[in-house]
């Protein structure tokens, strides 16, 4: 197999509350890769750590309250990103990783063109001129699909609706050919039929620049339809991986399971649930009061005395080579629970 | 945008004659006359008559406050009970003197703030930011002419590195070319310039520190930091132009406390401007000057206000577009 790009180990990611309501563990030791190429499906609940994951990758964390525990491993193209100098840090940012948010209404500054602000990282990875980042702004406008992008280069944020400025935020993050672009739910905040063409966008600019993708959401209806391999997370640690199509069809983490049955229609390429997962009883608990044992038992159909006192390590599912699916749930020592339940 | 700015001009017009009416009915209360200074009367009852009805004070008070507007709208402003000149020459030597001071101290106080409220955002609740805060309330809370005061002892009074008071020192400035006069005048300006200009670079730096902390928190800020830019530029480009849109506000706010900081300023350092001209006419009873200093004042602050909004509209593309 090739080497990963990019290698999250045991990442540990803590907020200190103000308030002194304890440390919030958001991102708890999660590991997992993302290889060449490839499209990576986070998935899970809100609040169970995907947008922490994400920023700690590029270090984007506000410190303080937040702060990524020493022992944390993250390596992209054999440097681990988390010793490196301010300096190489920046030289990665928007140039070899380039990350795309949630919420496009707010992601943009408002005071300049998005003209000025798709040629910055040009100028700045790339050393173009003004104007030769100019003219790559409206070429990267009119490949994310923009219509008139000869005119809409002069253009402020306002002046658009969001799912244009969602298709600006990937022309801005796609401006240096990044090798991995990082999608952080980037249809939650969009219309059904945005969320379609965003993704499909997404899709296309994926093939036709060679670059891997990270596509983090909640639905895993999204993840169905373009991603290799999934990643589920609940309560800030990885509870299963393993690639789509072995996911969809062995799914091993009664998470997973819940999760699959509130999606409608898997086969689809976008779901139309958003957000609320009604199959799964009760709701994600606070990051500063994980439960103890499997953080899932609480809300496990199957749980056992097991599951309150002992934390479950990532298993082996047995499938394709050791690791290529690996999950977080006692059942995988005693299958004939989960038989017993059905 | 142009019916906005008529509206607003409009507004500014109005609040300019209110003050004046204040003024003019306020001191008509207070009572007053050019025969003299307070209550003593140090002129015979027949000439005071005569000078009386020379400055209209005899007509009723509405038709002295009809023919005061009219001549108001004239360019007259009358004539001074106590500087026997009009009152426009005695503005048009106050005027230069406030302007230099006001406009000093406007430059210390939005480039000191400025950068002071920048960094302390940068450095937010570490030491720097809590030593300047702390300073910068110090300074808030101390009135002024005290401050003013303190810095004339200290600096002027037992160290000798400033003048302790006026424009210039006329002896020399007799002697010397102007050139000279004019690094004599810098010198005489410095104290008064700092106390008014620190007073509000203190104001300045706290809003400012707000306004940039309120910026670094949203979520274009961490987008320009994911395109791998500097954090020198993500805070002086990215946040900055965001958060300098509310500092033009408060450039607006800055015009009525520079006028009535002037006027304390002006008067603990003699420095012969609009407050100092307002201050000696109130010790006479000398209600044109008075009366025209408030409109002068009125009038800076409205028009200060007005230019505020204007730089604002041109400044923020999300209004600027809209009106255009
Ligand atoms: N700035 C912060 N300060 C304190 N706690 C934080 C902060 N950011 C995140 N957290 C904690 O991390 C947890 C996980 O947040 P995160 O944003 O990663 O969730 P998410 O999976 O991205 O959810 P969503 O789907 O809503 O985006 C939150 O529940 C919160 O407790
Ligand atoms: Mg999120």
């Amino acid at each position: 197999m090739t080497e990963p790009l990019l290698r999250v180990r045991d990442l540990k990611t803590y907020f200190v509350t103000e308030h002194g309501s304890g440390t919030a563990r958001a991102v708890d030791g999660v590991s997992f890769e993302v290889y060449p190429g490839e499209t990576l499906g986070l998935v899970g609940e809100s609040g169970c750590g995907k947008t922490v994951t994400s920023l700690s990758i590029l270090r984007l964390i506000p410190e303080p309250p937040g702060h990524i525990r020493p022992g944390s491993f993250i390596e992209f193209e054999g440097r681990n990103l988390l010793t490196l100098a301010p300096r190489e840090l920046r030289a990665i940012r928007g140039n070899r990783i380039a990350m795309i948010f949630q919420e496009p209404m707010t992601s943009l500054n408002p005071v300049f063109t998005v003209g000025d602000q798709i040629a910055e990282a040009a100028i700045v990875h790339q050393g173009l001129s003004r104007r030769r980042a100019r003219a790559r702004a409206v070429e990267m406008l009119k490949l994310v699909g923009i219509p008139d992008p000869a005119e809409r280069v002069d253009h402020y944020p306002h002046q658009m609706s969001g799912g244009m400025r969602q298709r600006v935020m990937i022309a801005m993050a796609l401006v240096c050919h990044p090798k991995l672009l990082i999608a952080d739910e980037p249809t939650t905040a969009l219309d059904v039929t945005i969320q379609a063409q965003i993704l499909e966008l997404l899709d296309r600019l994926q093939r036709d620049l060679g670059m891997a993708v990270m596509l983090i959401t909640h639905d895993l209806g999204v993840v169905a339809g373009t991603a290799d391999r999934v990643v589920v997370m609940y309560a800030g640690e990885v509870v299963e991986q393993a690639a789509t199509g072995e996911l969809f069809a062995r799914p091993l983490h009664p998470y997973t399971e819940g999760l699959m049955a509130s999606v409608p229609r898997i086969d689809t390429r976008v779901s139309q649930v958003r957000g609320r997962l009604h199959s799964i009883p009760g709701q994600v608990p606070a990051a500063t009061a994980w439960p103890a044992g499997c953080r899932f038992h609480p809300r496990c159909p199957y749980a056992w005395d097991r599951c309150r006192q002992e934390a479950p390590p990532p298993l082996d599912a047995g499938a394709g080579e050791p690791g290529a699916h690996t999950v977080r749930c006692w059942l995988l020592t005693e299958p004939q629970r989960r038989s017993a339940r059905a | 945008m142009s019916a906005w700015i008529v509206r607003r001009l409009a507004a500014a017009i109005a609040i300019v004659l209110a003050a004046v009416t204040l003024t003019f009915f306020l001191l008509h209360l207070a009572g007053g006359s050019p025969c003299g200074q307070r209550d003593v009367q140090s002129v015979a009852p027949e000439v005071c008559a005569r000078l009386r009805a020379q400055f209209g004070l005899d007509r009723p008070i509405w038709e002295q406050y009809g023919k005061y507007l009219w001549a108001v709208l004239h360019g007259d402003l009358g004539q001074s009970f106590w500087q026997r000149r009009p009152v426009i020459a005695a503005l048009g030597d106050a005027m230069p003197n406030t302007l230099v001071l006001a406009g000093t101290a406007l430059l210390i106080d939005f480039t000191l703030g400025l950068a002071l409220g920048v960094y302390q955002a940068a450095r937010a609740r570490r030491f720097g930011d809590i030593a300047l805060g702390n300073a910068a309330l110090f300074v808030n809370s101390m009135p002024t002419f005290w401050l003013g005061l303190v810095l004339l002892l200290v600096f002027g009074q037992w160290l000798h590195l400033v003048p302790v008071g006026g424009t210039h020192d006329p002896v020399l400035c007799a002697r010397l070319d102007s050139l000279h006069c004019v690094g004599d005048r810098l010198w005489h300006l410095a104290l008064p310039a700092l106390t008014l200009g620190l007073v509000g670079a203190a104001a300045t730096a706290r809003y400012q520190r707000a306004a940039m902390l309120e910026v670094i928190a949203q979520d274009f800020v961490r987008t320009a930091r994911a395109k791998g830019l500097r954090e020198r530029r993500v805070l002086l480009v990215h946040a900055l132009r965001n958060a300098l849109l509310p500092s033009i506000t408060l450039f607006g706010l800055a015009f009525p406390f520079l006028v009535t900081g002037a006027v304390l300023v002006e008067w603990v350092f003699a420095w012969p401007g609009m407050g100092w001209l307002a201050v000696m006419a109130i010790g006479q009873r000398d209600y044109p000057v008075v009366t025209a200093t408030a409109l002068v004042a009125s009038g800076m602050v409205t028009v200060g206000n007005l230019l505020a909004d204007v730089v604002y509209a041109a400044a923020d593309p999300r209004i600027r577009v809209r009106g255009a």
